[in-house]
């Protein structure tokens, strides 16, 4: 017998449920086993303790006068005992009869106690606003319609702000509460255009860093919109450098200037007087004169890109991120940083695109993802290295606006197996045209 | 219900017949007289108290005990968080029938100290008291195959526990199995 099986005819043996054949089976297996045999005689032990506790009476019986003379007593005592006590004794007695209840409660009033005391962080702080205009002379979208809109995304509550422009109307639409709810508003403005709305994507500005970080990394991408289009705040160099590098778009950079930014900035900027500039910085007017500054009027131009409305702040620009670099060595203090994109430009992304080639070295199919935002004459040609046409994907096909993919099996226009290599795949639609290249292993 | 005689007269008719039992479940489950006649206050105070609530005459009995056990569980809380253990041995000699007495509480207090208020109540109730598991499917609202497991889970681990005990304490003093057992058991952790 093992001890297992013991140990479970144990249990059978002090309920008395134990067939005869297997306490003899059982007491031999005690007699070999010590273990089982000091569990069986604490089992024992256990036993004849609670037949003893069980024959002896209660040794001073309370009849029912006492009982209701205690009730009695404790009432009164009850009823004597100011309301603050008794909440407190209640209280006390919550906590240790229900420990679950009362840490809930204590957290939920940290809770409240919190979002009384710490002020709630205004729309400038939190949150996405996503900018965009509508055209004025094809403008079928109007505030109802986008709040319809909206409604329809599940992202009613934001506000739209919509003012008209010489070319159209503008709308701002905020606060959005997460990258999601702006994907989705992206995705849809997009898809308008396939029901003759055309609309532009002026800006999405987020107003804090983790957020602005999850924008860039996550959904600027997946919504397939060009950097170029997003506008943020950012509260640092790093931020700055993080921006230029891995998008290389134009750059507008808030700082506040101390004194000896006249004569620093005059020293760094006279050796880019002329050249396109890619990065602009704001700097505070104090310690700069924007009319008198003392540079002359062509490089004031030059420099001087733009002011805030109450006249505190002004541009300046830069050329290169090493230039921003060495500004801050200087002990500039950069307080804000704005990546704009100048208005009235085409979006790239709102617009027919090549979105991926994934290739499968197992299947030899190469998936080819492109999106168009209404019908168009699509072309998806496969090249090779050398520019030599090797099949025709699609040919004057006019497909629906959204996105579409389109598997190419690594045969040629003759049927024949192509070799593995460096490819390129052309795409246009319209006068669009985007080509990528991509390996076939 | 304070205030209202006839509903005063119904709690106490009601009682009196449960009363014995119910001092006695008291002190078995608590371990000691003097905790559970303690408790029967408690809980008769609290029944007292909630009594208009009951809206059936014959749920009286399981009501009670699971006032009792509920306000059990809540003194449990309280003992352990100030005095850590509440099932010191005593480091008497004993030779007569009430150390004896002691000396099986005391016993039965270790093991049933890894056990929960809820399985102590239910121990207490089917072994010490006779419940049936048809009774105790009434009063904890679970099924009775379900509740002789349980019994039988807590009856293992009680007498592993006590086992460990034994263990650990001194064999040259902790004699145990004795019909007429003459033990000296030291106190715990000394």
């Amino acid at each position: 017998m093992r001890c297992r099986e013991a140990k479970r005819f144990l249990t059978a043996l002090s309920e008395g449920l134990l067939a005869a054949d297997d306490q003899k089976a059982l007491q031999e297996h005690l007699k070999k086993c010590p273990s089982c045999g000091r569990l069986a005689l604490a089992g024992q032990v256990l036993t004849n303790d609670m037949e003893h506790i069980r024959a002896v009476p209660v040794p001073h019986p309370m009849t029912i006068q006492q009982i209701s003379e205690v009730i009695a007593s404790r009432d009164k005592n009850y009823k004597e005992t100011s309301l603050g006590v008794r909440i407190m004794r209640h209280v006390n007695e919550t906590i240790y009869a229900r420990p679950r209840l009362s840490l809930a409660a204590a957290a939920l009033m940290v809770l409240l106690v919190a979002s009384v005391l710490v002020p709630v962080r205004t729309d400038q702080s939190a949150g996405y606003e996503v900018a965009f205009a509508a055209p004025g002379s094809g403008l079928v979208l109007n505030t109802l319609s986008a709040q319809k809109m909206l409604a329809a995304l599940d992202i009613g509550d934001a506000d739209i702000d919509a003012h008209e422009t010489d070319s159209g109307v503008e709308y701002t639409i905020a606060p959005l509460k997460d990258s999601v709810q702006v994907r989705k508003l992206i995705v849809a403005l997009d898809s308008l255009g396939g029901q003759q709305v055309q609309t532009t994507l002026i800006s999405i500005k987020a107003h804090n860093r983790t957020i602005w970080q999850l924008l860039l990394n996550a959904d600027v991408q997946k919504a397939g919109l060009s950097p170029n289009a997003v506008h943020v705040e950012a509260q640092d160099l790093a931020s700055t450098i993080n921006l230029k590098e891995r998008f290389k778009g134009d750059f507008v950079l808030w700082m506040p200037v101390g004194d000896q930014t006249e004569d620093s900035l005059h020293g760094l900027l006279m050796d880019r007087q002329g050249e396109k500039t890619n990065i602009q910085i704001f700097g505070e007017k104090g310690g700069i004169r924007t009319d008198e500054c003392g540079w002359d009027q062509n490089l004031k131009n030059s420099l001087v890109n733009q002011q805030t409305p109450d006249g505190k702040w002004a541009s300046f620009k830069l050329h290169e991120i090493e230039d921003v670099r060495r500004l801050e060595k200087m002990g500039y203090n950069f307080a804000t940083m704005q990546w704009d994109t100048p208005r009235q430009v085409p979006i790239p992304g709102m617009g027919p695109q090549l979105i991926g080639i994934k290739s499968n070295p197992l299947t030899r199919e190469t998936v080819i993802e492109y999106k168009v935002p209404q019908a168009y004459e699509v072309q998806v040609r496969i090249l090779d290295e050398h520019g030599r046409r090797v099949r025709d994907l699609i040919q004057g096909c006019f497909p629906l606006g959204g996105m579409h993919l389109i598997t190419w099996d690594g045969l040629d226009a003759d049927g024949d197996q192509v070799r593995p290599g460096m490819y390129q795949c052309r795409f246009s639609a319209g006068d669009y045209v985007e080509t990528k290249e991509f390996e076939l292993r | 219900m304070r205030g209202d005689n006839q509903q005063q007269n119904r709690f106490f008719e009601l009682l009196e017949p449960e009363l014995p039992r119910f001092q006695a479940f008291c002190q078995k489950l608590t371990g000691d007289p003097d905790s559970g006649d303690d408790l029967v206050q408690d809980a008769l105070y609290d029944a007292w108290k909630g009594f208009e609530r009951l809206r059936r005459d014959l749920a009286f009995k399981s009501w009670l005990y699971q006032i009792a056990v509920n306000r059990y569980r809540t003194d449990l809380r309280k003992w352990k968080k100030q005095a850590g253990s509440i099932l010191p041995l005593t480091d008497d000699l004993v030779d007569d029938g009430q150390s004896r007495l002691r000396l099986a509480r005391d016993r039965l207090n270790v093991a049933m100290a890894c056990l929960s208020a809820t399985d102590r109540a239910l121990v207490t109730l089917h072994e010490l008291e006779g419940w049936s598991y048809s009774d105790l499917a009434a009063m904890f609202g679970s099924r009775a195959g379900r509740l002789r497991t349980r019994l039988t889970r807590c009856r293992r681990r009680m007498q592993e526990t006590l086992l460990r005990h034994m263990e650990r304490a001194d064999k040259d003093s902790f004699v145990i199995g004795a019909s007429e057992p003459c033990v000296v058991v030291k106190q715990k952790g000394s």
